[in-house]
């Protein structure tokens, strides 16, 4: 089955929790540990080639990574694809360039192009007229009609609720599979979120309650990125304690993890093969 | 030399010299092979060639970036390369300055027009405020001195074409981007003679630009004596291969005769000597290599196999639609 297809089905069955991943080291861990789909962090790929979160990495860049990914794991892949980097045109081209290496859906932000990461201060938004015209581009694109186009809507630090409230009416209207407000600060802000847009397919990035308070809020996707502060923590303890002790707790034991990455898979083929 | 310095040296010596674009390491090679001075990249080429897009903002920084890599790796004169605007605010432009200079590129030029460009949907240019550029060219410049402070920022200015733009505005922005320290100024889209020497007239230092919209298009030898310091021609070598690539495979499609009738007629309009394609990207170095290299057995390969083309006959016959086709 498609992980499109996949992606559906699951959305159709509750909500889909998919951990923040910017490599497929960290998408096939996710996936050892049991989730049924991984989140590919725009943050964290910035973060991976020594960046902020600022719009300096572009779309090929962002594919590049979503291909390792996608290919690395069996579960479908959600993609941070920012502005789409640039006008309709271009979005046409990011969902065409998404969607051909395996990858089950995106998100869209309404920001001004060069974006800024949701949680960050100045952000700016595009007219909402304009956010239309490309996920009406970002939807004819698709050839696969089950690739998900999420609506990302950045406009509540800017503009408030009201105006939030109605662009994710009208990215609903204009065909978008699912609405996102980000930057979700507060309790607050989630019941508001859930209730404002209850009818609506809703998407969240955060971690303000578990996972299944989440589903009961009727959410269909929840996104966090709180695991990406415990990866930081856990490296900067690792490195610190090597630093600070000369060696690392536990010995740097590291169960499963050649199996994880398909070692005995090598092995087996090298019989079947016949390479020494 | 580095090619930065030498980019430097060409743009401040008193002869113009001929920038031949293309958009592709092949095209540089012929660039480098029929005697130019230094190869360029166009963002329109490149998106042509390697993409089969249209140059509409649509290709990324990244693919432009390796483009240009491969590009100038390929070559020892060289290479200007198109970096469109820069690919978004100064904040950007510092990175795709970087980007560039790290490929071995030896100039970009940056223009301040709005991203992305706008083709079909909006006609005409637009140009950004003030203001904004200059803020991307002092990025720009800041950018490359911290890594190669001979690396040539190209300002490209917009504002004669561009929707609401004139003549005096053109000047005016040239200008004030000359006053951030930019290394060259580009005066796109002028219209007349007489436009060009009010340019030269008016700004200080190495000027270029492409002259498309004027008849008859101005020589190298009239260019230098108006006090340009380059003859900028995008299109030099990778514009005509196209019409090559499409008649000779319009031909193979209507059949043998039609094919041999385009083949002879390739050849006797033959006017220059031309040297295998094979050649010009280096085989008969590979040979060399090999026998400087390789044990003495290795090489007996090239007594029992059947090739068309020798590399270590330095020469091989040029022939109509030379390159991979078959071997005459």
């Amino acid at each position: 089955m498609n992980k499109t297809t996949k992606l559906r089905n699951l959305m159709d069955e509750g909500l889909v929790v998919a951990p923040f991943t910017f490599d497929a080291f960290q998408a096939k861990i996710a996936e050892k540990v049991g989730f049924d789909a991984v989140y590919m962090t725009g943050f964290g790929t910035a973060a991976a080639r020594g960046y902020p979160d600022v719009g300096l990495v572009t779309q090929t860049e962002m594919v590049q990574n979503a291909k390792y990914i996608a290919n690395a794991v069996d579960i479908p892949l959600i993609c941070d694809a920012d502005t789409a980097y640039g006008n309709p045109i271009n979005t046409w081209r990011t969902v065409r360039e998404y969607e051909s290496i395996g990858v089950a859906g995106i998100h869209i932000e309404d920001q001004v192009f060069p974006k800024k990461c949701g949680f960050f201060e100045g952000k700016l938004v595009v007219p909402v007229e304009e956010h239309v015209q490309k996920l009406r581009a970002a939807l004819d694109a698709r050839q696969d009609k089950d690739f998900v186009i999420i609506a990302r809507c950045d406009a509540l630090a800017v503009n408030g609720w009201d105006d939030t409230i109605q662009r994710c009416r009208a990215y609903h209207d204009a065909g978008a599979d699912l609405v996102f407000v980000d930057g979700i600060r507060t309790d607050e802000e989630l019941v508001t979120y859930a209730r404002e847009l209850s009818d609506l397919p809703r998407f969240y990035n955060g971690g303000l309650r578990p996972t299944p308070q989440v589903a009961d809020m009727g959410f269909k996707i929840n996104i966090t990125g709180n695991t990406l502060g415990a990866i930081y923590n856990a490296v900067t303890d690792a490195f610190t304690e090597l630093k600070e002790s000369g060696a690392v707790h536990r010995n740097g034991q590291r169960d499963g993890l050649t199996d994880m990455l398909g070692l005995p898979r090598v092995y087996e083929m090298e019989r079947e093969y016949g390479v020494v | 030399m580095r090619k930065t310095t030498k980019l430097q040296e060409l743009f401040n010596r008193e002869e113009i010299f001929v920038i031949a674009g293309g958009g592709c390491a092949l095209h540089a090679k012929i660039a480098e092979a029929t005697g130019f001075e230094c190869a360029y990249m166009s963002g329109a080429t490149t998106a042509a060639y390697v993409l089969g897009i249209p140059d509409a903002g649509l290709i990324t920084m990244t693919e432009m970036v390796q483009n240009a890599e491969r590009m100038a790796n390929a070559i020892s004169i060289p290479l200007i390369s198109d970096s469109d605007q820069g690919f978004g605010t100064a904040i950007n432009v510092r990175r795709t300055v970087a980007s560039f200079v790290r490929a071995g590129v030896a100039g970009i030029h940056v223009e301040d027009q709005p991203f992305p460009k706008r083709c079909g949907f909006v006609k005409g240019k637009e140009i950004i405020p003030l203001e904004e550029a200059v803020g991307k060219y002092k990025a720009a410049v800041d950018a490359k001195n911290e890594i190669d402070p001979d690396f040539v920022i190209i300002a490209r200015c917009d504002a004669r074409g561009a929707t609401g733009g004139s003549l005096e505005e053109l000047i005016t922005r040239l200008k004030a981007y000359k006053a951030v320290g930019v290394d060259v100024l580009y005066a796109e889209a002028l219209t007349s003679v007489e436009e060009i020497l009010t340019v030269r007239a008016e700004v200080e230092g190495p000027l270029m630009g492409t002259m498309g919209y004027i008849e008859p298009e101005p020589t190298p030898a009239q260019l230098q004596e108006w006090g340009w310091a380059a003859s900028f021609n995008p299109g030099l070598v990778g514009g005509p291969g196209v019409q090559g690539s499409w008649e000779h495979a319009k031909a193979y499609r209507d059949g043998p005769e039609a094919l041999r009738d385009y083949e002879q007629r390739i050849t006797n309009n033959y006017k220059y000597e031309m040297p295998h394609m094979f050649d010009i990207v280096g085989f008969p170095e590979v040979a060399e290599w090999e026998e400087m290299y390789l044990p003495e057995e290795q090489l007996k390969k090239y007594e029992d196999s059947i090739g068309g083309y020798d590399p270590r006959a330095s020469r091989a016959p040029a022939r109509a639609g030379a390159g991979f086709s078959r071997p005459s």
